[in-house]
């Protein structure tokens, strides 16, 4: 698949995603919120919309885990795992999406479509892939779970 | 003492459920300090019994997936590790001689995790409940459990778990296929 089309294609889980936030974002954000808090054992009110889950609520892998299991409950979707590193990469070869760990610009210019509650200046060159959970705050879960809401709704 | 919480496996259908049973006897050494005069089986050995049996589940669960595709049932079997333990309760004690039946139940399952709700009962009473999740490495890699215990686990894990199944009953997703030795 050529690079185009596999832009187009996160094109897609992006439309699919605003198209659900349109009408449902604050409703998710805060069932998303409160997910994040319980997992953590944090206030709702610590857990806000733009903190880093993993540098500032100290939340790690494990967490996430236990997240996504709560989120596809809590909304009674499917989740893949891995789901925005592997929509990340999409259709791109390892060598199209790092070298040495260090994203491609082609890597980087994915993430800016698909995490667009991300300030873009955060996804600078230098950016390695394992950094990228370093980014996910609760609005990046909230827009995977409309992404996953899109998705069903659509039937694909 | 060996830390084999399950007796054995009465039922398990797989992406559903399992059933176990453990009949802690007074010989156990933990009774000596748990406690003098009054033995009680510790809670946190009802939640491991609970955690050996949800693993149990999710490996028949992960390999049950793995068979409906091609070429799947020759995929190594996952070895799930105990990951989060949440709401347990333990609501009486659990005393020597008594016959602690566990059942566990699928709640969901991904591609490297498993969530299940277990609750052990005692005559039909509830002793204890739990929900756990456990973690596995898809294809058996080697992010959880080190590479060079690997196999040895493995290995062990496949004959502790031939005992404890010897004479369940497995299915439905057994019973409608041609019964395997």
């Amino acid at each position: 698949m050529s690079q185009v089309n596999s832009l187009e294609e996160i094109q897609q889980i992006r439309q699919s995603a605003d198209r659900v936030l349109a009408t449902r974002h604050a409703e998710i954000l805060t069932t998303t919120r409160a997910a994040i808090a319980e997992v953590l054992g944090r206030e709702e009110e610590e857990v806000t919309p733009h903190a880093s889950l993993m540098t500032d609520l100290n939340a790690e892998s494990l967490d996430f885990l236990d997240l996504l299991f709560r989120l596809e409950s809590a909304f009674n979707i499917k989740i893949p795992r891995g789901g925005i590193q592997r929509a990340t990469q999409g259709s791109l070869t390892d060598a199209e999406f790092q070298q040495n760990g260090i994203l491609t610009e082609a890597a980087l210019q994915r993430l800016r479509v698909l995490m667009p509650e991300v300030d873009p200046a955060r996804f600078k060159p230098g950016l390695t892939a394992r950094e990228i959970p370093l980014l996910f705050t609760p609005e990046t879960f909230a827009r995977l779970v409309a992404w996953r809401i899109g998705e069903s709704e659509t039937g694909s | 003492m060996r830390f084999l919480l399950i007796d054995r496996i009465l039922e398990l259908v797989p992406g559903q459920y399992a059933i176990g049973v453990k009949h802690p006897a007074m010989s156990e050494d933990y009774f000596a300090d748990h406690f003098p005069g009054f033995p009680v089986v510790p809670g946190v050995l009802l939640v491991e019994a609970m955690a050996q049996l949800s693993g149990r589940l999710i490996t028949y669960s992960v390999a049950a997936e793995a068979a409906k595709r091609p070429g799947g049932e020759s995929e190594a079997k996952v070895l799930p590790v105990l990951l989060t333990v949440n709401n347990a309760k333990f609501r009486r004690f659990v005393r020597p001689g008594d016959s602690v039946l566990i059942r566990s139940e699928l709640l969901a399952l991904s591609e490297d995790a498993g969530r299940c709700k277990a609750v052990a009962t005692v005559n039909d009473v509830t002793v204890a409940s739990a929900e756990l999740m456990l973690g596995f490495e898809a294809g058996g890699g080697s992010t959880i459990i080190p590479p060079e215990a690997r196999a040895r686990i493995a290995s062990w894990a496949e004959e502790v778990n031939r005992a404890l199944l010897t004479g369940a009953r497995v299915g439905p997703a057994r019973a409608d296929v041609k019964e395997q030795t």
